[in-house]
């Protein structure tokens, strides 16, 4: 990286949390940041309930943010206090927040409570942008929905989560380089206005898009935003010297990582891929070695923290061998070799104890994938089984004649030949008979070599006739239901909306 | 029937149960038994082990000993049904805005932490999923099938709304709002427990999340009786409850006819409703 922020380098972490949404969180904080939380979740919600509320995902309680205009459109009205009853949605007798829909799992009981609660939001989100030392902003999407009316954009298509949508009232919008440019710059022109040390990180999501609502194919529209978001970002970071491109992007999403650090759904970002985003992070902007003077983070917190700090102060004074011991200390090695953990690296043992779990030895892992070919772990991670190593399969098929296991293909185990021969009376029968059995006719082998042909062909036909049966329905769908594609494409999008302060 | 022994455990909430047992107002069949263990410990902190629950604080055990009648330790499997009383567990909307607030709030001033209703019932929900009614009620269900039926906190007594100054206690709109979710929240946390909430008689109820003054009068803590009292309530509350609570054991007297009704019957939150 050419250049980089000067982060802060900041107090103890608070205790750790094992929701898996807040791990960036968590390995910044365990990293010493201070993450900073204007709308913390109350006391008494379970993590699970507390996410589902929209707390302790990000700095306030803003849900999440996918497009500039969406994040303009909140410093904006923080700025203004402004709160618009058109953007209250109601889903039976219950009424959402249009702008964070996703924040009350039921909606509100009523219009008034909920923008009473947007504006105490907007007062939380104004003291945020005045008071962060450090802004990162994750741009996530180009697409949009728009209120034709007023111009707003929505985080969800309207008629997904609440609201209904009507044609009249809300149109689609793509965004352009320029608009998304144009839009970030008056977004820091007026939170800079205000904070005028504000130091702002950009990445772009690797998360490709699901669904698109422009008439491309997915793949296509995917390239478009994620092309247009990292060009706004590159160009923002080489005009204002307060913007940094992080390329948490490039590390995920490039053909080098082979789609190593994706879970097998190939969008979301796996452990190791945070981890390893991380750990350029915090080479390149600075972890805390060390904590505040007076304050310890816990060993649970810095899973190496101290072992790492403690020799490398000791044998900068006294050789090894010399250095007096206590009975109790143990050494470097006997420390090392203590932990179960040693093989993992570092950011993904950290990962592992912000989630409360065991990181995997690296060498374990490359044992249990060299066992099974990647494309049946992910199929089996997406069905929830165990994948069965190649070694297994072929030792199980070796057991029946091919023909018997395409026959089989009607979901029953084929029967091994030495089973087959142990439980068949005609074993024991002379050999004439035997033959009989066992050796069929030529017209009878010809006629099961047939079937077996007949079955392959049928099977083929039937895939391919599902196959053009399954995307004809489903350009099909996607035509007559236009905003069901246009939800899962904004609901889907991950964003990390992040701020730090002293 | 043989002989019905129930076991009532509880924290300071236990004593206008123990009072108004002792009172011998309560009409119980031939044979029925209550055994209390109550101690005014803020935390009732208990061990489970060898089919048994044993106070970790001495104290605790010295106070089990007292109302029990010599037993310093709950003995899980002596017993037919068990009564677990306060102990955390229940609804004081007064405690829960001192830590957050409704909307409704800020019509009499600013506040910091605003939440939805809905998100208050969740608080609600919360609380008592940590509280010691529930981790006993774990403890018991390990080595014992019989009824576990939890008797809450009694709503805050209505004199209280002079001492807190929060106008929100006596909102009808908002308790009528907020109560009746609450109530069925918490219920179903109990049911999801393998326990029966007995939410108290609605005679006892002032408006929805509070008592009737007359029963805060010669309130009951186990240490003494208090003339005024912002938390607890006297025997004649309990004498209620009891009556219902073992009519849905079976061991109400049929000379007894106590006109309660349990939770079983109708609805909680209707219950609840004065």
């Amino acid at each position: 990286m050419q250049r980089s922020l000067r982060l802060p380098r900041l107090t103890k972490s608070p205790p750790l949390e094992t929701v898996r949404t807040q791990v960036v969180r968590n390995v910044l904080r365990t990293n010493g940041f201070s993450v900073i939380d204007f709308e913390p979740s109350p006391h008494f919600l379970s993590p699970e309930t507390a996410k589902a509320f929209g707390y302790g995902i990000y700095s306030a309680r803003y849900g999440n943010i996918y497009t500039v205009r969406q994040l303009l459109q909140l410093a904006q009205d923080a700025d203004s206090g402004t709160v618009d009853p058109l953007n209250i949605w109601t889903k039976g007798d219950r009424f959402y927040d249009a702008l964070r829909p996703n924040i009350e799992p039921d909606g509100f009981d009523s219009p008034e409570e909920a923008t009473v609660l947007r504006e105490q939001h907007l007062a939380k989100v104004k003291r945020l942008f005045r008071r962060m030392n450090v802004f990162i902003f994750t741009l996530g999407l180009t697409e949009a929905w728009v209120d034709k009316r007023t111009g707003r954009v929505f985080p969800t298509a309207p008629g997904t989560i609440a609201g209904d949508f009507d044609p009249g009232v809300y149109e689609f919008k793509n965004f352009t380089y320029d608009e998304i440019y144009e839009d970030f710059v008056e977004f820091r022109d007026l939170v800079c206005a205000r904070n005028r040390d504000l130091k702002i990180i950009l990445t772009v999501s690797p998360v490709p898009l699901t669904a698109t609502a422009t008439d491309n194919h997915v793949l296509v529209a995917t390239t478009y935003s994620k092309s247009v978001l990292r060009a706004v970002a590159g160009s923002l970071a080489d005009t204002y010297s307060n913007v940094d491109y992080f390329p948490s992007y490039e590390m995920i999403a490039s053909p080098w990582s082979k789609g190593f650090f994706y879970e097998s759904n190939m969008r979301e970002v796996n452990s190791g891929g945070v981890a390893a985003v991380m750990r350029v992070f915090f080479d390149q902007h600075g972890a805390i070695e060390t904590p505040a003077p007076g304050e310890t983070l816990s060993e649970e917190a810095r899973p190496e923290a101290t072992s790492e700090r403690r020799p490398r102060r000791s044998r900068e004074r006294t050789p090894s061998a010399e250095r007096p011991r206590p009975a109790t200390e143990e050494t470097a090695g006997e420390r090392r070799g203590k932990r179960p953990n040693k093989r993992a690296p570092r950011a993904e043992r950290q990962i592992a104890a912000a989630e409360g779990a065991q990181p995997e030895a690296a060498s374990e892992r490359r044992r249990r994938h060299k066992r099974v070919p990647r494309a049946e772990r992910q199929i089996a991670a997406a069905e929830g089984t165990q994948p069965e190593a190649t070694s297994e399969r072929r030792q199980r098929r070796e057991r029946a004649p091919r023909a018997e296991r395409l026959i089989a293909a009607d979901g029953t185990q084929p029967e091994a030949a030495s089973e087959r021969r142990r439980r068949r009376p005609e074993e024991r029968a002379p050999n004439a008979e035997r033959q009989r059995h066992e050796r069929p006719s030529r017209a009878e082998a010809k006629a099961a070599r047939a079937e077996v042909k007949a079955t392959r062909v049928k099977g083929k036909a039937t895939q391919a006739k599902s196959k053009a049966t399954k995307s004809k329905a489903t350009r099909a769908k996607a035509k007559a239901e236009p905003t069901e594609a246009k939800a899962d494409e904004v609901v889907c999008e991950d964003i990390l909306l992040e701020a730090f302060n002293t | 029937m043989t002989g019905f022994s129930l076991c009532v455990i509880g924290n300071s909430h236990a004593g206008a149960v123990w009072q108004a047992w002792k009172g011998g107002t309560i009409a119980a069949r031939q044979g029925f038994s209550m055994t209390v263990f109550a101690s005014q410990a803020s935390s009732v902190e208990m061990d489970h082990r060898d089919g048994s629950l044993v106070p970790v604080d001495p104290a605790v055990s010295e106070m089990f000993a007292f109302t029990s009648g010599g037993k310093d330790r709950v003995e899980i499997d002596k017993y037919d049904a068990f009564l677990l009383v306060g102990l955390g567990y229940g609804i004081d909307l007064a405690r829960t805005f001192t830590r957050c607030n409704v909307f409704e709030h800020l019509a009499h001033g600013s506040a910091d932490i605003v939440v939805s209703h809905a998100c208050l019932v969740e608080i609600i929900r919360g609380h008592n999923a940590k509280s010691a009614a529930l981790a006993f009620a774990g403890q018991v269900r390990a080595d014992s099938a019989a009824p576990i039926l939890i008797y809450p906190t009694p709503f805050r007594p209505e004199t209280m709304l002079s001492e807190e100054n929060d106008p929100c206690l006596s909102d009808q709109a908002l308790l009528d709002n907020i109560m009746p979710r609450s109530i069925a929240a918490v219920s179903e946390l109990a049911s999801q427990n393998g326990c029966e909430v007995f939410w108290q008689h609605p005679e006892t109820v002032a408006l929805p999340g509070l008592t009737k003054a007359k029963f805060a009068k010669g309130a009951v803590n186990l240490r003494s009786s208090i003339e005024r009292d912002s938390k607890h309530v006297n025997p004649d509350f309990a004498v209620l409850s009891l009556q219902a609570i073992l009519q849905r054991l079976g061991q109400a007297s049929p000379e007894s006819a106590p006109g309660h009704i349990n939770s079983h019957d109708i609805e909680p939150e209707t219950r609840a409703r004065a």
